[in-house]
Order: C-alpha cells, then sequence, then structure tokens
C-alpha cells in the first residue's frame, strides 16, 4: 500500500528549509524593532570608529558593578583587543553611568586627553589618550 | 541508520568540513573562494566513502509519520521564535558570537586569543567558525540572523533524528519524546540561547545512534567516531564525553576490522583540535587551577552536597518524568539481575563526571553551578531521550510478544 512506505529524506528536507526559512523571517521582523542594552552601547560607540581599527588594542574601565559592558564592548568592537585597564594604558575607553558618575573613573580621565565622548541614555562614553 | 538519519550526519559532517577548513583558511591566510573549495571537495570526498552505507528501510504509516513530524517541526519554528533574545543570553554575545565575530575577520582573527578575563578563548572553533564562515557569504551584518538559524537546525534536526530512528520501533513513545522535545519550555528556551551545548547534544546523540549500527558496516565506526571528535571540537567538555564513550564501547570500536574505520574517523578533527590547543589556545582554567588543593576539594563532602542538591533541585524541576523512567529501568535491571543499559549508563556517567568537575572547579562553586548546570543537563537530553524510547519500546514489545506467545 502506497500509504505504508519509508520516509522520504527529500521531503523532511525540504520542510525543514521551509521552517527554518519562516522562522528567521519572523525572528529578524520581531528583533529588528528591538532595542537592547547591547543595541545602545553599539549605536553609542559606532562613532568610535574613526580611533579604534581592527586589531587596535583598547584599554577598558567602567564601574565595578556593570561588569557586563567589558564583555558587551568587545562584542561589539571586535576583532578590536578591548582589555581591562592597566596602569601604562595608551587608548582608554570608559564607560560609566550617566546618572552616577564612578569618581575614580571621572578622575583618571582628567588626568588623560579626551580624542571623543558622547552620552545616552544609560552612560556616559570617553576614549582618552595618555598625557 | 535510516535514510534520513544518514542525511543528518552528513550535515554534521558538512559542520565539522566547514570549520575545519576555515580554520584552515585562517591559519594558511586562504582566501573564502577557495575555503569554500576546500570545503566541497572535503564533502564530496566523504560523501563518496560513505553513499553506500548500509541504510534500513522501515515501512511505517507514512501519513502519520509526516504528520507528527511536520507537527514537531512547526512548533519548534514558531515556538523558537518567541523564545530567542535578540544576541542570543550572555555566553552568546560575550563567548561564541564574539568569537564568530573575531574569525570573521581572517585579518585579526588571533587578536581574540589576546583577551583575557571573561571571555573563554580556549573553547574550541567549530561552532563560531561555522558562524564566521556563513556571516562572510551572507555579509557579518547578518551574523545574528546567521547564529539563529545555525541553532534552530540543530534544535530541530534533534528530534527529527530521534523520530526517524525510534518510529518503527514504537511509534506511541516515539511521537511522545518528539512532542517534548518540540514543547517543552526549559529545552527550547536553553536551544534557543545561541550556545553550543545543543551541539554537543546532537553530535553525542549521533555517537550513540551510529554506535548501535557498526555490527551492520564497520563505517559506521569511523561515523561514531567522527561525531565524538566534532564533539570535542565543539566544546572542552567534548573531550571528557568522547574518552567515556570510547571506554564504554571500546570492545566494539577497536575490534579487528573496526579499529582502521574508528581512527580514520577521528583522526582529522583530533588533529585540528590539537594544532587548535597548542598552537592558539591559551590554558584552560580548570585544568590550569588543578594544584595542591586539588585533593582537599576531592575530600570536602559539604562540596559534594551543593552539587548533588542543585542536580537534584533541576532535575525534580525540570525532567522529573525523564528521570523517573531513568530509575525505573535502572530498578528493573537491578531486579532482574541484569546490567543497565549501556547508553543510560553511559549518560549516567557523564552526568557523574560532570559533578566531579563541578566539584574541582577553582571558581566560586556555587556561582558556577548556578550558571552552567542547567546546559550541562541539557546536553545529555537527547542522548537520554533516544535511549530511554529504545529501551522501553524493547522492554514493552518484548513484553507483549510473551503475553502474545502464551496466549496461543
Amino acid at each position: 500500500m502506497l500509504l505504508y512506505t519509508s520516509m522520504k529524506p527529500a521531503f523532511v528536507i525540504a520542510f525543514i528549509c521551509a521552517v527554518v526559512a519562516i522562522s528567521a523571517y519572523y525572528y529578524n521582523k520581531r528583533v529588528s524593532t528591538e532595542v537592547t542594552e547591547i543595541d545602545l552601547i553599539k549605536n553609542s560607540l559606532s562613532g568610535t570608529k574613526a580611533f579604534i581599527y581592527s586589531g587596535s588594542s583598547i584599554a577598558f574601565t567602567c564601574p565595578k558593578d556593570a561588569y557586563q559592558l567589558l564583555s558587551i564592548t568587545r562584542f561589539v568592537l571586535a576583532p578590536s583587543l578591548i582589555e581591562e585597564k592597566k596602569n601604562d594604558a595608551d587608548t582608554l575607553l570608559s564607560i560609566q553611568y550617566s546618572k552616577a558618575q564612578d569618581s575614580a573613573i571621572t578622575a583618571t580621565i582628567s588626568n588623560r586627553n579626551t580624542i571623543w565622548h558622547t552620552k545616552d541614555s544609560l552612560y556616559t562614553y570617553n576614549l582618552s589618550i595618555a598625557r | 541508520m535510516q535514510k534520513t538519519s544518514l542525511y543528518i550526519v552528513y550535515y554534521g559532517w558538512l559542520m565539522g568540513c566547514i570549520s575545519i577548513a576555515y580554520f584552515a583558511g585562517l591559519m594558511l591566510h586562504l582566501p573564502l573562494a577557495l575555503v569554500i573549495g576546500l570545503v566541497l571537495a572535503l564533502a564530496f570526498l566523504i560523501y563518496k566513502q560513505t553513499n553506500t552505507i548500509i541504510t534500513s528501510s522501515n515501512d511505517n504509516n507514512i501519513s502519520v509519520s509526516y504528520a507528527l513530524l511536520f507537527m514537531g517541526i512547526s512548533m519548534i519554528g514558531q515556538k523558537v521564535v518567541m523564545l530567542s533574545d535578540k544576541y542570543g543570553t550572555w555566553d552568546a554575545w560575550a563567548m561564541w558570537n564574539m568569537h564568530a565575530k573575531y574569525l570573521a575577520n581572517p585579518e585579526y582573527w588571533t587578536t581574540l586569543f589576546q583577551n583575557k578575563d571573561f571571555a573563554h578563548t580556549d573553547y574550541p572553533l567549530l561552532l563560531p567558525a561555522n558562524i564566521a564562515f556563513y556571516s562572510r557569504i551572507t555579509g557579518i551584518e547578518h551574523l545574528q540572523t546567521v547564529s539563529y538559524c545555525f541553532h534552530l537546525l540543530i534544535t530541530v534536526l534533534i528530534p527529527v533524528l530521534i523520530f526517524t530512528e525510534t518510529k518503527h520501533r514504537n511509534i506511541i513513545f516515539s511521537a511522545i519524546g518528539l512532542y517534548w522535545l518540540s514543547t517543552n519550555v526549559n529545552h527550547l528556551t536553553i536551544s534557543s540561547y545561541q550556545l553550543a551545548d545543543s551541539l554537543v547534544g546532537f553530535f553525542t546523540l549521533l555517537a550513540i545512534i551510529a554506535a548501535d549500527y557498526i555490527e551492520t558496516d564497520k563505517r559506521y565506526a569511523a561515523i561514531t567516531t567522527s561525531m565524538l571528535g566534532l564533539c570535542m571540537f565543539t566544546k572542552n567538555e567534548g573531550v571528557l564525553i568522547s574518552l567515556l564513550f570510547v571506554a564504554f564501547h571500546f570492545r566494539t570500536l577497536f575490534k579487528k576490522g573496526n579499529f582502521k574505520y574508528a581512527i580514520a574517523g577521528i583522526a582529522l578533527p583530533a588533529l585540528v583540535l590539537l594544532i587548535f590547543k597548542i598552537v592558539y589556545a591559551p590554558h584552560n582554567d580548570i585544568v590550569s587551577a588543578q594544584g595542591a588543593d586539588t585533593f582537599t576539594k576531592l575530600t570536602e563532602w559539604n562540596r559534594y552536597d551543593l552539587v548533588l542538591t542543585s542536580f537534584r533541585k533541576h532535575i525534580n524541576e525540570y525532567y522529573y518524568a525523564i528521570a523517573c523512567l531513568f530509575a525505573l529501568h535502572f530498578f528493573l535491571r537491578l531486579l532482574g539481575r541484569k546490567a543497565p543499559d549501556k547508553r543510560l549508563l553511559f549518560v549516567f556517567t557523564v552526568l557523574c563526571a560532570y559533578m566531579v568537575v563541578y566539584v574541582l572547579t577553582p571558581k566560586d562553586l556555587e556561582w558556577h553551578v548556578n550558571t552552567s548546570l542547567n546546559r550541562l543537563v541539557h546536553q545529555m537530553i537527547p542522548a537520554t531521550i533516544y535511549t530511554l524510547i529504545m529501551v522501553y519500546s524493547n522492554t514493552f514489545s518484548f513484553r507483549f510478544r510473551s503475553a502474545f506467545a502464551q496466549n496461543q
């Protein structure tokens, strides 16, 4: 009987491809209007393109309780190298809360030459070089 | 193995070919077009060697099979859209997709390994290399969509594989397994995290299924070990899984006649992993932290207690039915003075090994367990569901046949 036979791989593969394509379309549609913390930081850091090139090495500092910022910045600025600040940092990118400035970070920046800075609803960004 | 399952094995191999050729391309500064050519050549070579492999064909009510399968696939496609975050979970953007972004840049990809803290650059490259490969073809701005499609495909292929391999044993059990994998919110949520754990589960499942067929064709030994090799090239845990798997299937895999196939299967992924670990990857934090206090940790009962309690809580909350079926099988076998099923024993051993790794962790134990336990258990779910369906199908068909024979 025609109904009693083994499944055809081609049908299964075609159906899987169709489902993945439709699902990807709706995923794109859903997330295209969504603004996450990563999007916010990505938009704000887009201004650093003139200063931070692929493969360049940048020191990074942020408030201690905002430890996710290092990973987000790495993700956004890859393939640049973003490392936690050491004492001898040449180029320093700092991110701090817009509403509660970190005194230690502010003091560090004040001793350096700011080459770029911006602000958004959550954070203040500063790129500086050693004097 | 069913024909459809063999095509899923081909997809597993394709992922392996892409990651190996892409990694070689980065190391040797090859242009992308040449890497694509290399992938196609490798894939063709593998296809030529395996297209005559013996597959089984079981006649079922095809309309029921198609209906169940298509319903399951559709449900996954629809649910994962809703469960996925834009950039995946923390580990997706802080590690896997971030690694992929570095690998997508052929000029500065080695910068990845200079990242020290929180980047886990010792993780193998199968997943990020695949995402980087497709992202370079489609455009790096589509990396998130590529990652989404890649993980959705793995999430779909796991239940398809289990259903295809078990439906002729017992269509009801098989359908229950398919329904669970297609609708369980916890399982689908972890699958949509865009991490490598589903991929590890996928390769482990393929290795277990292929090992069941080694008696029918020796080339299944090559499929088994190649899946273990790809599992090792996906995540560090893959090495542990592979070692335990080989220990459980040592006689079958290294039997005279199977040996050369087993070695042929694992050789290339193992070699590539070795190159990656020796030349590029930094030390693994857990391994390099071992020293004088290792023995102290191993003898601290409260560490075991914490891990066991977390395991128990997690399994009771999300996998209660599966755990009951697991335990029932062990109980029945012990009652009948028989050894439990080797595949379930393997899953149990892997979970025990994970527990020991937790005990040895240099990180804060509670934090480490709370942030990763769900994903480690998730890795073993496909293999567990497949094995439970096989085990209970055998038990029930045996009892049914025995009862039928007595009534004759």
